[in-house]
């Protein structure tokens, strides 16, 4: 089930919402783990006996690691047993289907010993099971363990952030499953993020995407319709990711859950190491924490070795994209610079010098645009070519193509690009300043506009405009 | 005061999405209820119900109207000049976003055959060019569309033109410049308005008669000062106005033309079984379209006729003349033909994208036309039944003139029944593909009231007819009868004629006595 469905919205939220506000508090967290395994089950029904095998395998594998002595031997084989487990699983319904392929590809003999697999990808599935690793690690670093099973299941399938994240960690909420309230104030701010996710979802990424989806499908493009492409492709990413995390930030708000942001404005990073920061920061926070820290991190006595442990987070962050080709070199590309720009002093002058900062800059945004080429291009020929006529290989510059969707999608670019910094809130901050002692209301104005815009929002799904989440895929 | 203090603006705007969507839930909450049902009927499980719950939503959600119209309000707005699948011209009129392009070369070669067959039956053809909505330089074009319109009709015209067929171009008068396309066609709707298919009418009528030399049409009826015209404000939202709602392209007038002068006319539609004889408002228009305005579900463009249909045949005793036109149509026709039946005695329209009951050739060969007019639009052109004729088959009843006699000279009396199907059999296996002439003295209508009696051709599947006609008492003149020929389809099983004693499906309680009725097969 998507947010941004009719089905979600007058049917699944308003029951589950209504149910929840009339329960006792303490039925509350069974009735949200009921509707967040049919909210599952709406998309995948037969991928819920997956779900509630993890939810069960993370379980028994926390519990056990709490029972057995700290510092001991077998506490170590659980806990590595746990994320072979999970790991398991991904790889079989996430990267089987791309081994096999890739080993017919280059090892043709291999024909003959299997045929390429055909599993099929449960949706969210890198999202759930980063989720519930993350919690039997931290159970084994020391945090308590939840012994109740179906407030675990609540914390790994809990929907608003079930198949698109944030990753959430079991610290942030552990004490919300226990004792939440939720005030007025609080479900309010949770419907305006949620407002704000939904607008950005419908109204701009769904919008953009038209432009993107034709400019990649094409053999042949003008140069400037190719960057119109993926312009349009950058902002319509942004926007779906970020907008699912508001969405999924305002839900949890609504329900008494705070989740921590997951984006923060991305697109004004002044190198590629502040980008990472900035986006999808809890995916970002989780290598971090689970693979490059255990590493070391770059506390480590040599530049081989940091060089070794950013290769393996940026390897790994391709591979969790997805599994092509595709996304391993975007993955990997985004380690060398990350790294170039750890062992010299590119993120210090960029503080510094405003002469390096704004070319850098620049440099840096340019970086990330090519980086969603690869993103979004089916397989790397595909992508070689997008890069090719964005630099001229189609051999116009400008034709009535890009002139006829720089027109119909002109406004929706421009309000795209303003709403992907933070100027618009700065703009309305000042403005209600200067509009107090009018008793001009600023807020009650973009709060109503915001309610219109949702309306709008809805209107495109009434027309059954095709919306899924392209993170979706992970 | 207290509490005014208390209530932000942040959690009013909670307050309203929880009216908004706990009141959208309840309003919709058939839905859910509608899905479940289907699911159990149809024995579908968990997945089947998702499914009914999701086109559910998208086909009854209650207010769909309001939120298209205003999604096509955030689009007018954003900037938006192309947009679900309809584009803003220059001059601010709809039309379509694309059109393919049409490779005419069969089209052509198909068309001139036609013609030379038609030519050496004796019949006249015209091919009439119809505008698409776009000015004939496509100066009204926005940057980046391209209908292709103008090229498939440029080469139709010129191809056609230069194998000796005769061609009206009606381009030239009604979407020649872009201030023609303003005034002659509608904003929100792909067709011309009643402006424009007025002129179409004139210019048809001045090219039938410059093909029969010894028919006349009497000009009051092309005059349009004889013509009433009544204007309804803001009552139609086009084809293309129904895919981005009222507020994007706006909606438009209809003005319904009506002649001032007396008419006697009487349609048919056959596969509908529809007979209206009467004035030509009683004959052609469908008044309930002006009942009122219902921007949605109803197009008020088909206000005459009620829309595309196989076979329509206008009957007018009083034109004047004794032209017989059969026309090859698209929708464009349906004000045009409305016209053409006070010009002319008889007009028989056949869309070639419902009639299959033939082909084209082998009904022009029964019906036995004056004048034959092909009239397409550039949009319809890629449809093969357009140029698809079966000119064969038509020779091969041309061939057919050895007589055989079915029945002759029989006198029919069907009695009232309750039964709207009331009817008498007259023949069994009759043969496919072949020509029939059925002829009768007289007709006594008695029961319930009826316009007429009907005649037709039964398919074996006995669920439809294929060829008809209503035959009405107070059209036969004294002492000559009434003579209707017609092809039988080329299928299999047991096909029929049979005679209703009313309208099909309408015939409860009527009765009527038929003299001397005939059926001869040609040979």
């Amino acid at each position: 089930m998507l947010f941004t469905s009719l089905e979600f919205l007058f049917a699944f939220f308003p029951v589950t919402l209504a149910v929840n506000y009339i329960l006792p508090p303490k039925a509350r967290n069974y009735w949200l783990l009921i509707t967040s395994l049919l909210f599952y089950a709406w998309g995948e029904p037969k991928f819920v006996i997956m779900m509630l095998i993890s939810i069960i395998m993370n379980y028994f594998f926390a519990l056990f690691i709490h029972l057995v002595k700290k510092r001991t031997v077998p506490r170590r084989i659980i806990l590595a047993a746990a994320v072979v487990a999970n790991l398991s699983i991904l790889f079989v319904y996430k990267y089987m289907n791309f081994v096999t392929a890739s080993l017919h590809d280059f090892f043709p003999a291999t024909k003959t010993l299997f045929d390429v697999s055909q599993y099929v990808l449960p949706i969210g599935i890198s999202f759930f099971t980063f989720q519930a690793m993350s919690y039997v690690i931290d159970v084994y670093r020391g945090i308590p363990v939840q012994k109740n099973i179906f407030y675990l299941g609540l914390y790994i399938a809990f929907f608003p952030q079930l198949i698109a994240g944030p990753i959430v960690r079991y610290t942030t909420i552990a004490d919300q499953i226990n004792n939440r309230k939720t005030t007025v104030d609080m479900f309010s701010r949770g419907v305006l993020r949620f407002f704000y996710g939904f607008n950005k979802k419908m109204l701009l990424a769904n919008i953009l995407a038209q432009v993107a989806d034709y400019a990649f499908a094409q053999g042949e493009l003008s140069v400037a319709m190719a960057w119109l492409g993926i312009i349009c492709y950058t902002l319509q990413i942004f926007f779906d990711f970020s907008g699912y995390s508001e969405m999924a930030i305002g839900l949890g708000l609504m329900f008494g859950f705070k989740f921590l942001e997951n984006f923060d404005y991305p697109y004004i990073s002044k190198t590629i190491t502040e980008f990472w920061r900035r986006w999808h920061m809890s995916l970002g926070t989780w290598f971090r924490d689970y693979v490059y820290f255990p590493l070391g991190g770059s506390r480590v006595k040599s530049k081989a070795r940091l060089v070794f442990n950013l290769f393996i987070v940026w390897f790994a962050t391709g591979v969790w994209h997805g599994a092509s080709w595709n996304f391993i070199l975007w993955g990997v590309l985004y380690g060398i610079i990350i790294t170039i720009e750890k062992l010299t002093s590119i993120p210090s002058l960029s503080n510094k010098k405003r002469g390096f900062a704004i070319p850098y800059q620049v440099f840096t945004i340019l970086m990330v645009m090519c980086g969603w080429v690869l993103f979004r291009a089916i397989d790397l020929p595909s992508a070689t070519n997008y890069l090719k006529m964005m630099f001229g290989a189609g051999g116009t510059v400008i034709d009535n193509t890009f002139l006829y969707y720089l027109q119909n999608y002109f406004v929706i670019l421009a309000v795209g690009i303003l709403c992907s910094t933070p100027l618009l809130g700065f703009v309305s901050r000042k403005l209600q300043v200067v509009s107090r002692p009018m008793g001009i209301g600023v807020k009650t104005v973009a709060y109503a506009t915001q309610f219109l815009l949702f309306l709008v929002g809805v209107s495109f799904l009434v027309m059954n405009a095709h919306n899924p989440f392209i993170y979706f895929n992970f | 005061m207290k509490l005014l203090r208390k209530i932000s603006g942040l959690r009013i705007l909670a307050a309203v999405l929880l009216i908004y969507i706990f009141l959208t839930a309840a309003i919709n909450s058939p839905v859910l209820l509608n899905a479940y049902k289907l699911t159990t009927e149809n024995g579908g499980g968990f997945s089947e119900f998702i499914n009914n719950v999701k086109t559910g939503y998208t086909s009854q959600i209650k207010g769909k109207n309001d939120y298209i119209n205003l999604n096509g309000l955030f689009a007018k707005y954003s900037g938006r000049k192309v947009y679900n699948g309809v584009a803003t011209l220059k001059n601010g009129m709809l039309t379509n976003d694309k059109l393919k392009a049409v490779d005419t070369t069969l089209a052509i070669n198909n068309i001139s055959e036609f013609d030379k067959w038609l030519e050496d039956s004796g019949r006249e053809f015209v091919y009439v060019q119809e505008p698409h909505k776009v000015d004939m330089k496509n100066e009204l074009l926005p940057v980046g569309v391209d209908l292709h319109a103008t090229d498939t009709a440029n080469t139709m015209v010129s191809g056609l033109e230069e194998n000796g067929i005769d061609v009206l171009d009606l381009r030239e008068y009604v979407a020649k410049t872009p201030e023609d396309v303003e005034k002659y066609f509608y904003k929100t709707d792909h067709h011309w308005n009643n402006l424009g298919a007025f002129l179409a009418y004139q210019k048809i009528v001045e090219k039938v008669e410059s093909l029969l030399p010894n028919e006349k049409v009497n000009s009051k009826y092309t005059n349009t000062e004889n013509w009433k015209k009544t204007t309804y404000e803001d009552w139609f939202l086009g084809t293309h106005g129904k895919r981005v709602g009222v507020n994007f392209g706006g909606v438009d007038d209809y003005v319904l033309y009506e002649p001032k002068f007396d008419t006697e006319i009487s349609t048919y539609i056959t596969n509908h079984l529809a007979y209206y004889s009467g004035d030509f408002t009683e004959a052609n228009v469908r008044k309930e379209y002006f009942d009122q305005p219902n921007y949605f579900e109803e197009s008020p463009y088909c206000a005459y006729i009620g829309g595309d249909y196989h076979v329509v045949q206008h009957r007018n005793e009083n034109a004047g003349n004794n032209i017989k036109a059969l026309i090859l149509k698209d929708s464009f026709q349906l004000p045009v033909q409305s016209f053409l039946s006070t010009a002319f005695a008889e007009v028989e329209v056949l869309d070639p994208r419902y009639y299959n009951s033939s082909s084209i050739a082998e009904y022009i060969e029964v019906y036995d036309p004056d004048v034959v007019m092909l009239m397409v639009n550039p949009s319809v052109m890629y449809h093969k039944v357009y140029y698809n004729y079966g000119i064969d088959y038509a020779k091969k009843l041309a061939k057919a003139t050895e007589k055989s006699t079915i029945y002759k000279n029989v006198d029919l009396n069907i009695k009232p029944h309750e039964s709207q199907y009331n009817y008498i059999n007259t023949a069994n296996n009759l043969t496919p593909g072949a020509k029939y002439t059925f002829s009768l003295k007289d007709v006594t209508l008695n029961g319930k009231s009826q316009p007429g009696i009907t005649v037709a051709v039964f398919h074996p599947d006995g669920k439809r007819l294929h060829a008809s006609v209503v035959v009405d008492p107070s059209k036969l003149k004294d002492g000559e009868g009434f003579e209707w020929s017609f092809v039988t389809p080329r299928v299999k099983g047991n096909l029929k004629l049979i005679i209703y004693p009313g309208i099909y499906g309408k015939a409860a309680n009527s009765g009527a006595t038929i003299d001397d009725i005939t059926l001869i097969e040609y040979k």
